[in-house]
Order: C-alpha cells, then sequence, then structure tokens
C-alpha cells in the first residue's frame, strides 16, 4: 500500500492511527498524555533502536533498489485490560516510540468497550500533522514562479 | 606484506586530548550543540546523511561535531554506525509522488500542472557574502520586519491552491507525461532488490547495485564524472524533466501485524532526467531515462546520479563504452568516499618493514643495472614485472 493511500485513511484505521501516532510530533504526544488517565502496563519489548532499509523505485514506477537505511524505535507494551500496542517510529525517540505504543492499545480499548476517550487524540493528532504539511505547501507555494520569455517579434516584410 | 607495529599508546592518548582541545576551539566562544548543528547547518547534515547511507539528522550533526566539520571524516563515523543497527526491515519503495514538496522544478517546459516552486536554492542568489549574518541574530537588520506581514497574508490566499498543486505534483508532467516520447518505467520481475550492504556488486552490475552505489557515493567524485561526460568525455546533455525536494512518507509492513504503516518521513531529493536515444534499433528513436535519488537536500549529486545512472546503461542501450562514466567498474568501484579513504590515508601508516624490503630489492636492481651497463649480453628479470609484483601491501 502506498503512502498516500495511507494518508487519505480515515484515523479509525490501525493502519491509520498508527501512522499519525508516528507522525505526530512528540510534544503533542505528551501534551494528550499529561491529560489522560494512565493505564498500567507492562513491557512485552521496550522502546529499542534499530534500522529499516528504505527503497526508491526507478521512475517512480520502475525498478525498485536500495536507498540507504534510516534508524528506527520499536516499541511493545500491553496495557492491563489486555491490548498490545505497537510501535514503529523513524528516529531513535524512545519516549515517542513508548507513548505511541501506548496510545495505540488505548486506542484499540476504547473500540472493545465502545468508549472514545483516545479518538477525539487521534482526531487532534491527524489535524496537527494535516496543518504542518499545508504551513509547509503553502510556504512553498509562495515562490512559485513564472518565468518569461521575450522573443523578438517577426515582421513579415 | 602485513606487519603489525606495537607500542605508541601514550602518544596515541595525547594525540586525542590534542583532539578534543582542538575541536573545542577557543573556551571563550560558546560551545557548539548538536542540535545548533541539525538545524543551521542542515546541507552539512544532510550530506553526511546521504553518504554515510543512513538517515538520522541528530547523529549526522554530532558526526559533524565530532570530526571537526571534515564531512567525509563524519560520514565514515556514521557508516561505522550503521553497521552496528539491527535492521527491522526493509521499507516499500518511497512514494516521491506523494511528497509534501518543498521544491520543485521542471525545465523542460515553462508551464507545468503543479507550477515551478523555486523553495530554498540558492541558484538565485548573487553568491556575495551576507555581512548581516555575522550580526547576532540579525540584531542589525531591520528589513524584513515590514515584510513580514505581507507574506502572512499571502499564506491565506495560497491555502486553496496549496491542495490543488499537491493533487497535480502527484502526476508525472512535462516530458515525463508524454508516455510516447520517453522509455516507460516499468518493474523489471529479478526477484529480490540487490543489497550491497549484504553482497558486493558483481560485474556487469544491475541497475539496483548501482543506484544504491550511487545514493551513497562520494558527491564530488559523481558530480566530476557528470561534468565528464557533458565536456565531452561520453556526450550527454540531459534535460532535467524534473527535480523535487520535500518530505516523503516511510512505510514500513509492520512483522507483528503484517499490516503497512507510515513510521515517519525523510527529506529527499529526487532527479528524473530524460535523455535523446537513438542507438536501439529494435525501438523507435526516444528519450530514455536518468534516475537520482538522495537522502536529504543534495541536488548537484541527485543531478549527477541520474546522469550516472544513464551513462551506466550504455551497454543495454546499444553504445559504445568508451568512457570512465560509461564503465561501471570504474564507476562503483571508486565512488564511494569511505572506501577511497580508507585506501588513500592508509599511507600514513607506519611502512618500515615494506620500505626495507623495497631498499633491498633497489640495491639488487642497481646492481643489476650497473652490470648490464658494463657487459651487454647479462640477462636479469625485467625490472617492471618486479616492482609490479611489490604494489600493494
Amino acid at each position: 500500500m502506498s503512502s498516500t493511500q495511507i494518508a487519505l485513511d480515515e484515523q479509525c484505521t490501525r493502519q491509520g492511527w498508527m501512522t499519525l501516532l508516528a507522525k505526530a510530533p512528540l510534544t503533542e504526544l505528551e501534551r494528550h498524555w499529561a491529560e489522560i488517565v494512565h493505564p498500567k502496563f507492562q513491557w512485552i519489548r521496550r522502546p529499542e533502536y534499530g534500522a529499516a532499509m528504505l527503497q526508491g523505485a526507478v521512475g517512480r514506477t520502475g525498478a525498485a533498489f536500495n536507498l540507504g537505511e534510516a534508524t528506527v524505535t520499536r516499541c511493545t507494551v500491553q496495557i492491563e485490560t489486555g491490548e498490545i500496542g505497537i510501535a514503529y517510529v523513524l528516529g531513535r525517540n524512545k519516549r515517542h516510540a513508548a507513548l505511541a505504543a501506548l496510545f495505540d492499545a488505548l486506542v484499540q480499548r476504547d473500540q472493545v468497550k465502545g468508549t472514545s476517550t483516545i479518538t477525539p487524540i487521534i482526531a487532534a493528532l491527524k489535524r496537527c500533522v494535516r496543518e504542518a504539511e499545508g504551513a509547509v505547501r503553502c510556504e512553498t507555494q509562495q515562490s512559485k514562479v513564472d518565468f518569461f520569455m521575450l522573443g523578438r517579434e517577426v515582421t513579415g516584410e | 606484506m602485513i606487519t603489525s607495529i606495537k607500542g605508541g599508546e601514550a602518544a596515541i592518548a595525547a594525540s586525542h586530548r590534542l583532539l578534543a582541545k582542538r575541536r573545542r576551539g577557543d573556551p571563550a566562544i560558546a560551545n557548539l550543540s548538536v542540535g545548533q548543528i541539525r538545524e543551521q547547518l542542515s546541507l552539512a547534515v544532510d550530506r553526511v546523511m546521504s553518504e554515510g547511507s543512513l538517515y538520522d539528522p541528530e547523529l549526522a550533526a554530532l558526526a559533524i561535531k565530532q570530526a571537526e566539520g571534515d564531512l567525509v571524516e563524519a560520514i565514515y563515523l556514521l557508516r561505522a554506525f550503521r553497521t552496528t543497527l539491527t535492521r527491522f526491515g526493509h521499507a516499500e519503495p518511497i512514494d516521491t509522488a506523494a511528497m509534501i514538496v518543498r521544491r520543485r522544478i521542471a525545465t523542460t517546459h515553462k508551464d507545468v500542472p503543479g507550477g515551478q516552486l523555486l523553495g530554498p536554492t540558492y541558484d538565485y542568489t548573487h553568491r556575495m557574502l551576507d555581512i548581516a549574518l555575522m550580526g547576532e541574530a540579525g540584531h542589525e537588520n531591520l528589513s524584513d520586519l515590514t515584510g513580514e506581514r505581507e507574506a502572512e497574508d499571502e499564506l491565506e490566499n495560497t491555502a486553496a491552491d496549496a491542495d490543488a498543486v499537491a493533487s497535480a505534483l502527484r502526476r508525472d508532467c512535462g516530458v515525463l507525461a508524454r508516455t510516447d516520447l520517453v522509455e516507460p518505467a516499468l518493474s523489471e520481475a529479478h526477484g529480490k532488490v540487490a543489497d550491497i550492504t549484504r553482497a558486493p556488486v558483481m560485474f556487469p552490475s544491475r541497475r539496483d547495485e548501482r543506484l544504491q552505489s550511487l545514493a551513497r557515493g562520494d558527491e564530488g567524485f559523481l558530480m566530476g564524472l557528470c561534468y565528464s561526460t557533458m565536456r565531452g568525455y561520453g556526450r550527454s546533455h540531459p534535460f532535467i524533466a524534473e527535480l523535487r525536494y520535500g518530505d516523503a512518507t516511510v512505510v514500513l509492513t509492520v512483522p507483528e501485524l503484517d499490516i503497512s504503516v507510515g513510521i515517519g518521513a525523510v527529506r529527499l531529493t529526487e532527479c528524473q532526467t530524460v535523455h535523446l536515444t537513438s542507438r536501439d534499433d529494435s525501438v523507435p528513436p526516444r528519450y530514455t531515462r536518468g534516475y537520482g535519488l538522495v537522502l536529504g537536500h543534495g541536488e548537484r549529486k541527485a543531478i549527477s546520479m541520474a546522469m550516472l545512472d544513464r551513462t551506466l546503461r550504455s551497454a543495454e542501450l546499444g553504445e559504445t563504452v568508451a568512457y570512465p562514466a560509461q564503465d561501471d567498474e570504474f564507476v562503483l568501484s571508486h565512488c564511494d568516499s569511505v572506501a577511497a579513504s580508507g585506501l588513500v590515508q592508509h599511507l600514513k601508516l607506519p611502512h618500515y618493514v615494506d620500505f626495507q624490503a623495497e631498499l633491498q630489492l633497489l640495491s639488487q636492481m642497481r646492481a643489476d643495472y650497473a652490470k648490464r651497463r658494463a657487459e651487454p649480453g647479462f640477462k636479469t628479470a625485467d625490472p617492471a614485472t618486479i616492482t609490479e609484483t611489490l604494489g600493494g601491501d
């Protein structure tokens, strides 16, 4: 599945919310974490970092090739109600991976119980990521250029 | 010949202390933080990530600080760190069409869907030293105080535009949209993607091996070769069909769940070139593609990579292979700055025994030379073959 398809997904699929939790800035996760009731949990896999090999494709649709690696931190937790939260996040920020895994478990708990304590947080993260992307697009748009060509007029004789 | 040298611990420790002292510089000047390097020397960081073959701006900034700004040394540090990492998996090919574009130009057509977006570029600067940058955070510069407001107003106006542009930027533009003139970019079914970090490149090389080597290759070397092809050592003068830089989502299949999720975004530079090609008689004359993709913002390198991707396809496309930039073994074996600096710098290591061996040989050769001069019929081994066998240690 391509990244765009994931980006267009509603935040109610696991792919969608896991993507948002990875993309959202850590400060946002911390802010929301500070406002909720913290669940008891145990580490299934404490946050650890490693790498993922990135790939490109010739002309976007052609042969794939390895581009180079990127650091990735992963984490797995199980909250007291049994849900298992998983996170894979670019970079080496263990707090980001841990909070993303916890939120992943909490969203699942929401879905099981039919509650909506975490769903609004995911929606807020989505707005935050969208706004950041929108801001980049807008400032880039300001540098849109229209080069014009000066041609010598041909006078028919 | 390999000989081991022992001792020198105290001197080496003293050398490390001197390094640390010079790295710190004048203690009266504030210490440079890794965060400052990451944020304010971002193009150096990008180059280190690209050639270090590891995307991690923080670690690249640390490497730059540790190497006192010697980027080749910093690349080495990052490359060495890379080997210590457990690999969690392979991300899916990055969808650069869906990139949050920060800069994008197409040189074949003036008007392309999505437009020409200059973004941050030095291309249209005057290349004059900006003395204002020496001031304390622009204390002396007031010029932007009035300009700021206008810029904000403009932001609101462009918000709607930007969404339309984003969808236009997903499609191929300019000459790349002319599928009748440009070779298709088809995925060849050859199974597993080659990984030069696990298996060395075999010659003749495959395109995926070449692209991975070029993606981590030395910018200067790649650009020099690219330049050589344009100046006549390869007769290549393509068009840049599209050059873009921006943030692209990395999608990884989570092994525990077997679903693909976005795990964050990386900044990339992508260059697509088209080259007029007519030597293959089985298809009509057309444009063939060169493709460059590098970590971070590195346009010189992305262009050079695309050019070399294409010149290294010379044999495949029925062209005569006559120049260095067309020779995959030459290009790929010499484009890595870590490998190159290793061999070049090893010359600084003690070679006492090698030199004694060569001195003995030299005295033998000089004695033979004297004999040959004295009696013309005297036969000795050819000095050239002896010196050849001595090469390398």
